[in-house]
Order: structure tokens, then C-alpha cells, then sequence
């Protein structure tokens, strides 16, 4: 005996049994009640979830000896033959290996003809979307004004594939993803009838593989059955999915806490060597630091069973929104490259130790302030050395200057030796405050809009002109800026700033080739040393220089303020 | 070869046996996995377990039936493999047809896709409702290595069983029982195949071209440029080996990153280098050994999409030697 496997068998056979879809199923059983039924009808939405199922049951429901009626009977010879493919005047067509202008001429011809024995001859093109233009075009005319007793039912995963003027001549239904919950139910009733034991927990897993679709948890419940057991263990779903268990998350989560590389390579073998897949695995690892940087902004919109969460909870306030944020770019930048690459495992591997890298990324900020706290001890010391431009290598122009590669000479010479523009002097004074307050500005907003406030620290106050107030970003942070620019978030700002300096300001953001880091210190507070003295006596500036792979090319005395590169220019 | 000959796949092997046995065979498989794992020995494995004339459940390899599919002469079971580069409508509209009728001798009639994700869009769509509801006693199985070449709809369509790399420890195993290869080469070899056979027995063949390269490239800091260009032309002399000679590139600067950050050896491929590995690690930073690794891996996929392999190759050579300008032909 041939086995059919699950998903074909609880095919449902009633409207009601469609799960999920109800917006559909009870218009249709409406149009069939009213008798509006329209001559085209056009399925659309992604796989597994009811298309085919649904233009089954209409053919059904127009035909049953007892309808039109929006209960089929399932027992008529009419209803017993479309369910198992047989009947005259439902014609199933796979649009696909049918695609081309002599089938669907073909079909032209054949619809004239009066059904066999049914009331109504029901067309069914699935996978609609292959056919070529030609068959498209071919079908507009009887797709439009059909004999009175043909219905099409056209069905497709890629309704953005079809001509519009099909579009227009069909009524569309658009089939949602099913919810996790309604899957569950319904696998709990299939795995009930089959006399499997399975917990809750164990649907759950299988309806979130699914991504919504009912065929696909449907099948996995099917391959689970098939193993043999009469009790579902998490092993075996891991077996079927091959997902990585949850523990794995967690250790890696927690040598990236201790800046473990050693550890995390570790598991990351001990992963490899186990045969997961790399690419399956990368992804939930985005997964977890999603729903960990979820679980900081708001703990609603985690979708993880309980004991999960609170597992995940203990490391919330181990990392910030910040290194959070880098990380997932991280993992999300290594699942593109996997996408092209075949060397899964490198790209995985680099990505970790990128990861556990991150702390000393974060912390530079620390080694800002140390270094501005021994400039603060040495004081400011007049004498500057100059530094031939020739010597500075271009790598590092480009790093300092934010000049676009290939800048004149000339220009950047400029910039070193001219003072600071008077009109930029004058302002000085007030946006120097503003400038040394901007931390307490960024906190207030951060209270009422944590995003804005994460916008804002990609900016910073650049020009004053009366109440005029310019917030410089980068380029790399055009997004940032954009975002800044919503009327919403500058009124926040506003509202920060008029807390803040009890005084309204009008904001104005603007794009400048400044590199963001406060790093400009470094090149202009300084003092009368030569470099190598310098570096020789400060360790921090050592460390500093180690990081982000630099040199020393001017010591400077702090003017207390950086100067925006379009001002100095002139 | 019966199931039980089948090394490390277990699960995959639970799986199948255990639908035959509780006669829950679904009609569709797919087999994802690299390659070089045993999918294909797996899909003629369950053909014959299908089709035996003495048992079901593993094959006798005695039979006929057996005999005869091993070597793809059995009219039940076809294989389809990529013509060129991908499969084309046309075959599969000539499954879709023969899938239809009954099996001609044996109890069940098996098509095995190979590398399915090459089949063109227009093939792989035309086999969705056959893949959905065969009629009769037709079981399909693809197999594939990259399961993002392949349609949603496809795969949802059919029972995923799914493929491990296999451990270097098995591998190991394999080569030196099997094969016959030394001890020290085969562990080197299995840690470099990335857990496929096909790769670990190419690389023992290639033990002078590995070494060859890795010299290249830690002499290539030293090279003025004719030296340099002179290494890349070693490199590109013979076109098939390019994507293995990349691939020793990237484990090697790999090993150098690994060995920087945990200094400790049993995780390394090029295990019978350490001592190189050390000295070279000394030279770079981490930092300079992670632009190198992304450098690889890009003129990897450069080649991959067609870009000249030699011009690719020189770039990359040139900006690993340091010579960060780009080439000033004489």
C-alpha cells in the first residue's frame, strides 16, 4: 500500500478546515451564498499554505449535486471525484510544465464546449506565474469574458510575476503566513490521531522552523513520526532540523562576555565537527543577539518560551545597545558573505573573533578619556613641530583628515597650520558649552527616545550662529542624519537642548567628512614633545596608537575644539 | 553497499530505515549536505533497499535488483544529472511522464536528481506537482549541496534528510584503512577537506602543490614586483587547480589567525607546519591577517563570477606582498 503522507492526507475537505485564512474562506462562502460568484479568481501568497487546498474546495462547492453550496458534502460522486482528481470538469493545470501559447490555445478551444455533468467547468492553472507572455496574452480575452459556465482559478506563490492585465481581471486573494499558534493547534490534532507523544514545547520549535507555512510542520511531523518512536524527544527534532541546541548560544554568548576567543573557537569546532550546518547555525546566532537586544528595548516583542527568556535575561545587562548593535552587524555581515562563499567555516570563524574582539572596539571611549586626563595633568605646553606632509602616510591622512583619497597636498597643509577661522572663534564660547554639555543632552533625549538618542551620538554640535545650532555627521552616517531630521526627533532634541541650557534652538543637520571619533583630540590637544618622547612617556597614547593603527602626526596644544573642515578651508 | 556500509551518516540513516520500516515512506527527499558525504550513495542505497528481491529494509547487494542498480542499469531507478551546467525542462518533462506509469519490474520506480539546485527555473517549476501528489509507487530523491539555489516551493515539498560534514576523525579513518595513506598525511588531509572524502583523496594526491604554495606565499612579503607577478603566473599556470590553491591560501592565513588568538595548535589545519605557522604569525597583527583572509575570499568570488583569474590573483598578491599600489607595467 502506498503511504500518503500526512500533509496530503489532512488536506482539508471543508472551508472551516482551512486554517488561518479566514478572511478568504468566509468571503468565498459568502459570494457562493449570494450567488456573486466571480468568473476569475486569482490565489496568491506563499507555499503551504492553502492555495491549491482552497481552489480544490470551490471546485468542490460549485459542483457538489447539492450546491452550489458552501458546504460541500464530500460524498456526492461529483465531490469524490475532484478529490481524487478524477472529475471532467475540474481541470487542474500545472501552468508550469504547461506554459507555453499552444496549451493555453489548446484550453481556449476546449472551454467552449458545455460541462460534462457538473454545473460549472472549474480551470485550475497552478504555479500560474511560468507561463511565458505569450500565453499570458494569449489568455486575456478568455480570461475576460469566459463562457457562463467556466470559473478560473488561477493560483501562484509570485503573483508579481504576472502581467497586470491579468491582475486586473482577477479577483485576488492574498493567503497569509499562518500564525505559529494556529500550526500548533493543528499539529497537536494531527499528532493526537497518529497516537504520538509530543509536548508543546516540540510544536512550538516545529511551527517556528515552518516560517508560517502548515505543509512544512505538517512534514516535519510527518519525518518525526516516521522515526519510529511513540514519544517526540528534542533530539529527534534536532535530528529533523538540525538545529543547534539552545545551550550552544549560551556558552558562546558567555565567553564573548569574557572575551574568551580560545573558548569560542572552541565551540565553534566542536559545532563543525558535529556536522551542523554553519549557515543555519549563523542565522539563529542573529536570532539570539536579536531577541537579547530586544529583550533590553522591550521584553514584549521577544517570542521565546519562557524559561528561554529568563536564561537570556542573566546576560541583558552584560553588553550594551551599542556593542549589541555591532555585533549583530557582524553576524549579519558574515550570513551575506556565506551566501556567495562555500568557505562557511572561515567566514563563521572570523566573524567570532571579531565578536569576542569587540570589547576593546567599545572601550575606546575609556582610553579617550584617560588620555584627555593626562593631557588635562601635563597642561597645555605652547610649540608645535611641524610635520612635513610627505611624511604622513596616505592611509593615515585619509584616517585623520577624513580627506577623500588623493586630496591635494596643499589642502591638508591648510588645514594643519591655518588657525582656526575668527567667525568659528567668536561662536567658540558658546558652543565649547554646548559641545562639553552635549553628553547630558544626549542622555536627557535618551529618556524619552532611546533610538534617538542612539542617532544622535553618531552627531555631534559643529556650528553656532545665534540660535542656529549645526550637528555635523559624518558621511558613513548620512542614516543617522536622516533619521535626526524627522520632525519628531529634533523636537525631542529641542525639548533636550531647551532642558539642558534653558534656551530654544533651531537644529540644522549637516553632512561633513569629519571622521565621528572624538579621536580629533588626540591630533590637537597635545604638547611640546617630540613624537617619540611622547609616545615613550604615554603608555595610553601607546595603546591607543596600537588600536587603531596609527601615528603620531602633530602635538599640538587643545584649542578645546574641533574645527569643521568647511570653515577651515576658505 | 548496504546502509550499514554508509560511514557517519547515522541520522540520515535512522531516518530512511526507520520510514521503510514503519512503511512511512514519504514520495519525495531531499538530501542536503556538501559534497564528497554520501548523498548519492545513500539515494541508490534506499533504491535498492526499495527494489531488493530478498529484503527490504537494508539491500543484499546480491540480487539482481541490486546488481543491477549499481550499475545504473535497472530501468526502475534514474538518475538525472546536470547536462552542462543545469538541468533543463525538457528531462524533467520527460520524468513527469515516465513517473506516471507503473514500475516495469520492480516495487518501486526512484528518480534521483542530483545536484538539484542547477535545475533552471522553467525545470524546477514544471516538477512542483509531480513532487507535490506522484501518482503511484514513484519516489523522488534530489540532493544538493546548496539549499539556497533552490526553490522554497521545492523543498517545502519534500522530507528534508540532512547531511553532516563528516568528522575529520572519520575521514582519517577512511583514508588510512581504505586507502592506505600515512598516518600524518591523512590526519593533515582530513582537517583541510572541510568533512568530504571527494576533497580529503585530492588533497593527499596534491601534498607537493600545498607545500609549493604555502612557501610561495610566505616568501611573497620578500618579492619585488617581477617576483610577485612571477608567483602569480605559478598560481593561475593551471586553471583547475586555481580554486584549490585559494583555498590553501585561505587555511593557511586561517591557521595564522587561529594560532594568534589561542596560540594553541590542535585546532590548526596545516597541522604539520607549526612552526611556520609561528614564525609567520610573529609578522602580521590581527587586525592585517583579517584583511588578508577577506582579500581571499573575495578574489575567490571574483573568480567564481568570471573576473580574469590572473589579473584577480596579481591584485590580491600584490596587496598581500604589501605593493599597495596597483601595477605600473614597465
Amino acid at each position: 500500500m502506498v503511504y500518503i503522507v500526512l500533509a496530503r492526507k489532512w488536506r482539508p475537505k471543508t472551508f472551516e478546515e482551512v486554517v488561518g485564512q479566514e478572511h478568504i474562506t468566509k468571503t468565498l462562502a459568502g459570494a457562493i451564498k449570494q450567488n456573486r460568484v466571480s468568473h476569475a479568481y486569482l490565489f496568491s501568497g506563499p507555499r503551504g499554505i492553502g492555495k491549491t487546498t482552497t481552489a480544490r474546495l470551490l471546485a468542490k462547492a460549485l459542483n457538489c449535486e447539492k450546491g452550489p453550496t458552501s458546504v460541500p458534502c464530500n460524498k456526492c460522486t461529483h465531490c469524490k471525484e475532484i478529490a481524487i482528481g478524477n472529475s471532467l470538469d475540474v481541470l487542474e493545470i500545472d501552468g508550469a510544465s504547461n506554459r507555453g501559447i499552444d496549451e493555453v490555445r489548446d484550453l481556449r478551444e476546449k472551454v467552449k464546449f458545455a460541462p460534462a455533468s457538473s454545473k460549472y467547468k472549474v480551470y485550475i492553472i497552478d504555479e500560474v506565474h511560468m507561463l511565458t507572455t505569450e500565453a499570458f496574452n494569449a489568455l486575456l480575452k478568455t480570461l475576460e469574458e469566459p463562457p457562463p459556465h467556466v470559473i478560473f482559478i488561477l493560483a501562484t506563490t509570485a503573483p508579481f510575476k504576472l502581467p497586470l492585465t491579468i491582475l486586473s481581471r482577477c479577483q485576488r486573494f492574498d493567503f497569509r503566513r499562518i500564525k505559529s499558534k494556529d500550526i500548533v493547534e493543528k499539529l497537536a490534532e494531527i499528532a493526537k490521531d497518529e497516537k504520538l507523544e509530543i509536548s508543546e514545547d516540540i510544536l512550538f520549535q516545529i511551527a517556528q522552523a515552518s516560517e508560517g507555512s502548515m505543509r512544512d510542520g505538517i512534514s516535519v511531523l510527518d519525518q518525526l513520526i516516521s522515526l519510529g518512536g511513540k514519544k517526540v524527544t528534542q533530539e529527534d527534532l534536532q535530528a529533523i532540523l538540525g538545529i543547534v541546541p539552545q545551550e550552544t548560544f549560551f556558552k558562546l554568548t558567555k565567553s564573548l562576555v569574557e572575551n574568551n576567543t580560545k573558548g569560542a573557537l572552541d565551540l565553534i569546532n566542536q559545532i563543525i565537527d558535529q556536522g551542523y550546518d554553519i549557515r543555519h547555525f549563523t542565522t539563529d546566532l542573529l536570532k539570539h543577539f536579536r531577541n537579547l537586544l530586544m529583550l533590553k528595548i522591550n521584553e514584549e516583542i521577544v517570542d521565546l518560551p519562557k524559561d528561554l527568556k529568563e536564561r537570556l535575561k542573566e546576560f541583558r545587562e552584560r553588553f550594551d545597545q551599542d556593542r549589541l548593535l555591532r555585533m549583530i552587524e557582524i553576524v549579519s555581515q558574515a550570513r551575506e558573505e556565506m551566501k556567495r562563499s562555500e568557505r562557511v567555516r572561515l567566514i563563521l570563524e572570523m566573524a567570532v573573533v571579531k565578536l569576542t574582539r569587540l570589547k576593546l572596539t567599545v572601550s575606546v571611549d575609556e582610553i579617550l578619556g584617560k588620555i584627555e586626563s593626562i593631557e588635562e595633568r601635563l597642561g597645555i605646553m605652547p610649540a608645535q613641530e611641524e610635520l612635513s606632509i610627505e611624511e604622513v602616510p596616505t592611509r593615515l591622512r585619509r584616517g585623520f583628515g577624513g580627506q577623500e583619497e588623493g586630496a591635494p597636498a596643499e589642502k591638508i597643509k591648510d588645514e594643519t597650520s591655518y588657525p582656526p577661522t575668527l567667525n568659528l572663534r567668536r561662536a567658540g564660547l558658546e558652543l565649547g558649552g554646548i559641545k562639553d554639555a552635549w553628553g547630558e543632552v544626549v542622555k536627557e533625549i535618551k529618556k524619552d527616545s532611546a533610538v534617538t538618542g542612539a542617532f544622535l551620538m553618531e552627531g555631534e554640535p559643529i556650528a553656532l550662529k545665534d540660535d542656529l545650532l549645526t550637528i555635523g555627521f559624518n558621511e558613513d552616517f548620512k542614516f543617522h542624519k536622516e533619521q535626526i531630521e524627522e520632525r519628531e526627533n529634533k523636537e525631542l532634541i529641542q525639548k533636550a537642548l531647551n532642558k539642558v541650557f534653558g534656551k530654544e534652538f533651531t537644529i540644522e543637520c549637516r553632512l561633513t567628512n569629519i571622521p565621528r571619533a572624538r579621536s580629533e583630540t588626540v591630533a590637537q590637544k597635545g604638547m611640546a614633545m617630540s613624537k617619540e618622547e611622547f609616545i615613550e612617556k604615554e603608555p595610553v597614547v601607546k595603546e591607543a596608537l596600537d588600536i587603531f593603527g596609527g601615528e603620531i602626526l602633530e602635538i599640538k596644544p587643545s584649542t578645546g575644539k574641533v574645527i569643521p573642515p568647511e570653515e577651515n578651508k576658505k | 553497499m548496504s546502509f550499514k556500509d554508509i560511514i557517519g551518516q547515522e541520522e540520515a540513516k535512522r531516518i530512511l530505515q526507520s520510514a521503510i520500516r514503519n512503511n512511512r515512506l514519504s514520495h519525495a527527499y531531499l538530501f542536503i549536505g556538501p559534497d564528497g558525504v554520501g548523498k548519492r550513495l545513500t539515494a541508490k542505497t534506499l533504491a535498492k533497499a526499495l527494489n531488493c528481491q530478498r529484503s527490504d529494509v537494508d539491500p543484499c547487494d546480491e540480487c539482481k535488483s541490486c546488481r543491477r542498480i549499481d550499475r545504473d542499469e535497472y530501468p526502475d531507478v534514474k538518475i538525472v544529472e546536470p547536462v552542462g551546467n543545469s538541468i533543463k525542462i525538457e528531462e524533467m518533462r520527460k520524468i513527469r511522464r515516465e513517473a506516471s506509469f507503473k514500475p516495469l519490474e520492480g516495487r518501486k520506480k526512484v528518480y534521483i536528481i542530483q545536484e538539484a539546485s542547477t535545475m533552471t527555473q522553467p525545470a524546477a517549476n514544471s516538477l512542483l506537482k509531480t513532487l507535490e501528489e506522484p501518482q503511484g509507487e514513484t519516489l523522488f530523491i534530489l540532493t544538493t549541496s546548496n539549499i539556497h539555489g533552490l526553490l522554497p516551493t521545492i523543498i517545502s515539498r519534500c522530507q528534508l534528510v540532512r547531511f553532516k560534514p563528516l568528522s575529520a576523525k572519520i575521514i582519517e579513518d577512511i583514508l588510512t584503512k581504505k586507502k592506505g595513506i600515512a598516518k600524518n598525511e591523512a590526519y593533515m588531509a582530513s582537517n583541510l577537506s572541510e568533512g568530504s572524502i571527494g576533497k580529503a583523496l585530492s588533497i593527499t594526491e596534491e601534498k607537493g602543490l600545498r607545500d609549493r604554495v604555502i612557501n610561495l606565499i610566505i616568501e611573497i612579503s620578500l618579492k619585488d614586483m617581477e617576483g610577485i607577478f612571477q608567483t602569480a603566473r605559478e598560481f593561475t599556470q593551471d586553471r583547475d587547480q586555481i580554486p584549490f590553491i585559494l583555498s590553501i591560501l585561505s587555511s593557511w592565513y586561517r591557521d595564522l589567525l587561529v594560532f594568534k588568538e589561542s596560540e594553541d595548535p590542535s585546532s590548526l589545519v596545516n597541522v604539520d607546519k607549526k612552526e611556520e605557522i609561528a614564525k609567520e604569525a610573529e609578522k602580521y597583527s590581527k587586525e592585517e591577517i583579517e584583511e588578508i583572509i577577506s582579500l581571499v575570499l573575495k578574489t575567490i568570488d571574483y573568480i567564481k563570477r568570471n573576473v580574469n583569474p590572473q589579473l584577480a590573483i596579481e591584485n590580491m598578491l600584490l596587496k598581500i606582498a604589501g605593493h599597495e599600489t596597483t601595477r605600473t607595467v614597465k
